[in-house]
């Protein structure tokens, strides 16, 4: 066959199949468009999973009349006007090849008014050919149909899948964009039945419960923004509590300057900030927005934009991890909406004043949670954490008095009582709520024994908790070798007589190569010649473990076999203390008890163990009424 | 069964063997204490299968007979019962005591003694003697220091060496050991060498009280029990005590190998001035894993040494405390669980402790001055590779 030039509607097909894979991907262009131009209010309607019918709808700047056809020319745009531009870009798109790829392969009907303009214009173009065009009333702003979308490419059209599956993909763009931009109004209308209204009031919050639904949302945290003060990146959002976790990553929603995007480093920054907070092999749910300068980010990389690239990617992972990270510690099990929260961080001063979509709030007037001693002079004087030891009946007037003792509590009322978790009580006299010392720990507990000789029973200021004897110590364990080990402070004791063991060439092949991170740990270890190994220390941890050498070899076969992205060193960390644990099945004296709860109050994530099971399980005051009818 | 005793003889009696009650056994006969007639005499017993005790109590026996009761029920019976004459009376048809003391009429139900395990007496075997005030001093300078954990029973038990007339005790959990030898007046003819329970020599100390003669030591033919007789006064309503122990069977580690035979340097203190500083230490040292720091300063020889003491806990605060030592050697630094060394201080019975030490990972030796027979090791601890 001849080389020749291909004629225009091939090549137009051609280059619209980069941009319009499916009804989705229209959704999308439009979406961007719609938002480019600077609408407040965006309405979509789908039909026939997208095929049949797609409508954007938006109140935004609108397309003069003289402008209109060449909107649908390829590299038509008003969002650029020189190569440089590319480098510095505040808008969404800037191709200028969507609308052209998508007239390319549907019919387009375009009716549009410039909010100056007396009347509008609607254009009709079929298959990229302008077949009728006429003035017509029309309200300020764009709508956009798409009917009969790769009626002339049969190809596409074979393999798009059901209508259900578009569907879904069209509505998780929109809801995509309703949580990147709320301060817009989006609805989604599915087949007739609206299946999206985001309120448009600016508050992400608001946002996510229009996306996600109320009993998700109120699992989540606020992330208030936060600024990297090295790399200047800000970031923000909400993120998922402990007990939020998905199967898959389809509710990790990344923002990266107001662009929604993937990328398998943010990806996996979120994942690690994660560790050990939800299970593994579970995902948590995380609304991430990041900020960074536009000339630290490369986002003409794909046509969808869908991947961006980073100048400088280790900052980001680094911002990313660590606010999340910080946030989780700090205040993991909060539920409760709608609480302004201290920026995080070295810069928290810079990061504190309010971007438009915050919450403004009086810093001085907030003196609530914190990691303690993290934030230095800010702090609130230190609320008690652990409850007087002496045994008896606590009354109202016991926990009057805790709250008392405890710093004032911002002027915010939550919106819903039901919203109360972790950290978040209600007074006894039922006027309001406030802060535990560090708010993601553990209110002070009252023992009252324990079950199956693995559960703690204990008594909270708001109903009963349950605390799994093991998880729990492992979450203590675990924290503790973590800071100390950084220190190289972790006690060990040395043994009276060393244990000489026999290992699996794996085994001692870990501790060849972690021979300094074993001893960091307090495990003295040199190899032996052979398999053997000889142990002269142990951590002081483990020195009460019925069977040191079974330790060890148990410690060495997790970190082998763990699936995590941890390093060695980490996964040692986390066998070490799954094995310093006390185990299920073993009596605990009361006092054993009081100690574990005392040092699991003062952990930074003390809801869930180093493999993300949970430590407590708390029964309300108000489920507990419920259940005997006292309400 | 007919007898009458005083109130404060059975409880004295029912105080020594109540301990050996199994307080959680399926078999319901353990947690009754035997009564019966012998020798004129009333005998009390209680095992938990692992050791038993019995006691002779001086009693008037009008018609002979056994059977068991409650332990809980009737030496709770017993301790608040007027001090006046006891009179049990058993109704052999129904097994059931009935218990008389002045205005008190009790009856209790007991099981048939047929169904009490046999606890062996002293009739035959190997005999020794040895002075019960040296014996007792000697458990409680060892049996301390045997593990409570019984994953490895060896660890739980005392190494019992007989051999001429050196006895020796010795007791190691895995990170301290204690050992305690004594000559004595006697030689024994064929050498003994048992493991016994930690916690069967810890009772017969307590049980033994300020008794001066003689615990008479017996061991079984088949060499898998212990029978310890105390013998006391004339004057003590108890008439003697029995304690029988299984023995561990295995062999117990080589004691001297793990003992070190030279030091760097050998710190003289005094003893109760360092425990009163170790235990000040403790208090901080609680929060952050036992650990307490010992530096032994350089000092000329015939000037006074520097010793000092140090604990931290990272998030309450620090102490640290400074001694008089007599300092033989160069100065040095080592760390130890404030806990092992306010035990072995605890049972010190010299005035002046010498501690020996050589390097931070090498054992430290505790030795009470003045008195031989006593050594003490203590392994050091350390903070993950820092040192």
């Amino acid at each position: 066959m001849p080389i020749k030039q291909l004629p225009p509607d091939v090549a137009s097909k051609i280059a619209a199949g980069e941009v319009v894979e499916r009804p989705a991907s229209v959704v999308k262009e439009l979406v961007e468009n719609a938002i480019d131009a600077g609408a407040t209010e965006i309405r979509v309607d789908v039909k026939g999973g997208g095929v049949t019918l797609i409508r954007v709808s938006d109140n935004g700047a609108g397309i003069p009349d003289d402008e209109l056809t060449l909107a649908f020319a390829h590299h038509a745009t008003s969002k650029l006007a020189s190569a440089d531009d590319l480098f510095a870009l505040h808008t969404l798109g800037f191709r200028g090849e969507a609308l052209p790829s998508i007239a390319a392969v549907s019919e387009v009907t375009v009716l549009s008014r410039p909010r100056e303009a007396r009347e509008g214009t609607q254009l009709r173009i079929e298959g990229g050919h302008e077949v009728a065009r006429q003035p017509r009333g029309a309200p300020a702003g764009t709508i956009f149909t798409v009917e009969n979308l790769f009626f002339n490419v049969p190809a596409r059209r074979k393999f798009l899948r059901t209508t259900a599956t578009e569907n879904s993909a069209i509505s998780a763009i929109v809801s995509t964009y309703a949580l990147a931009y709320p301060e817009r109004r989006f609805s989604l209308t599915v087949e007739q039945r609206q299946s999206l209204q985001s309120p448009g009031s600016g508050g992400l919050e608001d946002a996510i419960i229009a996306v996600y639904g109320v009993e998700m949302a109120k699992e989540m945290i606020e992330l208030p923004p936060t600024e990297d003060s090295e790399s200047g990146v800000v970031v923000d959002g909400f993120i998922g509590g402990p007990a939020l976790h998905r199967p898959n990553r389809k509710y990790i929603t990344i923002f990266v300057n107001g662009r929604a995007v993937s990328n398998s480093m943010v990806q996996k920054a979120i994942e690690q900030a994660y560790q050990g907070v939800v299970p593994t092999g579970r995902f948590p749910v995380v609304v991430v927005r990041i900020q960074l300068p536009p000339d630290a980010v490369d986002v003409n990389v794909h046509p969808q934009k869908q991947e961006v690239k980073f100048a400088r990617s280790d900052e980001v992972f680094r911002a990313v991890q660590r606010a999340i990270r910080r946030r989780l510690i700090e205040a993991a099990p909060v539920h409760s909406y709608g609480r302004p929260s201290e920026p995080i961080g070295e810069s928290g001063a810079e990061a504190a004043a309010p971007t438009g979509d915050w919450r403004r709030f009086d810093r001085s007037a907030y003196s609530g949670t914190g990691g303690a001693g993290e934030r230095g002079e800010a702090m609130p004087p230190p609320a008690p954490t652990r409850p007087p030891t002496t045994e008896g009946r606590r009354d109202a007037a016991y926990w009057t008095q805790q709250a008392a003792a405890r710093p004032s509590p911002p002027d915010v009322a939550p919106t819903d009582e039901e919203q109360l978790g972790f950290g978040d009580e209600l007074r006894p006299d039922g006027t309001g709520y406030y802060d535990v010392a560090g708010s993601s720990r553990l209110p002070p507990l009252r023992v009252l024994g324990q079950i199956h000789k693995t559960f703690i029973v204990c008594e909270g200021p708001d109903g009963l908790y349950l605390v799994d004897q093991h998880t729990a110590h492992e979450r203590v364990l675990l924290e503790r070798f973590q800071t100390l080990r950084a220190e190289k402070r972790v006690p060990a004791q040395a043994l009276l007589a060393p244990l000489t063991l026999e290992l699996t060439p794996h085994q001692l092949a870990l501790v060849e190569e972690q021979q300094a991170a074993l001893l960091q740990l307090g495990f003295e270890i040199e190899p032996f010649g052979g398999l053997m190994v000889v142990v002269r220390s142990i951590p002081k941890a483990l020195q009460q473990h019925a069977d040191p050498a079974a330790a060890i070899a148990e410690i060495l076969d997790g970190a082998i076999a763990d699936r995590s992205q941890l390093s060695w060193e980490e996964r040692l960390v986390m066998y070490a203390a799954c094995r310093g644990a006390v185990k299920a099945g073993n009596t605990l004296s009361h006092d054993e008890m009081r100690d574990l709860i005392r040092q699991l109050e003062q952990t930074d994530l003390s809801r869930t163990c180093a493999h993300g099971r949970p430590t407590v399980v708390r029964l309300s005051q108000q489920q507990l009424e419920k259940e005997f009818g006292r309400r | 069964m007919r007898i009458t005793c005083k109130q404060e003889h059975l409880a004295r009696g029912m105080g020594i063997v109540g301990r050996a009650v199994s307080s959680r056994s399926t078999l319901p006969v353990l947690s009754n204490i035997f009564l019966g007639t012998e020798e004129g005499a009333l005998k009390l017993a209680a095992t938990n299968l692992e050791i038993g005790v019995t006691a002779f109590v001086k009693a008037t026996v009008q018609e002979g007979g056994a059977t068991t009761v409650p332990a809980k029920l009737f030496g709770d019976l017993v301790s608040q019962s007027p001090p006046e004459n006891i009179q049990l009376t058993l109704d052999e048809q129904n097994q059931t005591v009935h218990y008389r003391c002045a205005s008190v009429d009790a009856s209790i139900k007991g099981i048939d003694a047929a169904e009490f395990p046999i606890i062996p007496t002293a009739d035959e075997g190997h005999v020794v003697n040895v002075p019960a005030p040296l014996f007792k001093q000697m458990i409680e300078q060892v049996a301390f220091a045997a593990a409570v954990d019984e994953s490895r029973p060896i660890l739980t038990g005392v190494l019992l060496k007989w051999v001429e007339n050196k006895l020796t005790l010795a007791a190691a959990d895995g990170f301290r050991l204690s050992l305690r030898t004594a000559h004595l007046d006697h030689a024994v003819e064929t050498p003994i060498e048992v493991i016994v329970p930690a916690r069967a020599l810890s009772e017969l100390a307590r049980i033994a009280g300020d008794a001066e003669g003689d615990i008479q030591l017996t061991v079984t033919p088949n060499r898998n029990q212990l029978l310890f007789r105390i013998n006391t006064t004339e004057a003590s309503p108890i008439l003697y005590v029995e304690l029988v122990t299984q023995l561990i069977e295995g062999k117990f580690p080589d004691i001297q190998r793990l003992i070190p035979t030279e030091y760097g340097t050998r710190t003289v203190m005094d003893s109760a001035q360092l425990l009163r500083a170790v235990r000040r230490a403790h208090i901080f040292a609680r929060d952050a894993a036992n650990i307490i720091r010992i530096v032994v300063a350089d000092s000329e020889p015939g000037t006074p040494g520097l010793v000092t003491l140090s604990a931290e806990a990272s998030e309450l605060g620090e102490n640290e405390e400074e001694l008089i030592a007599s300092v033989e050697g160069s100065g040095m630094e080592v760390a130890f669980n404030a806990k092992y060394l306010i035990d072995v201080l605890n049972i010190l019975s010299s005035a002046q402790v010498a501690l020996e030490t050589t390097s931070a990972s090498t054992p430290g030796v505790v030795k009470a001055v003045g008195s031989e027979g006593f050594t003490h090791v203590i392994m050091p601890m350390h903070l993950g590779g820092s040192r």
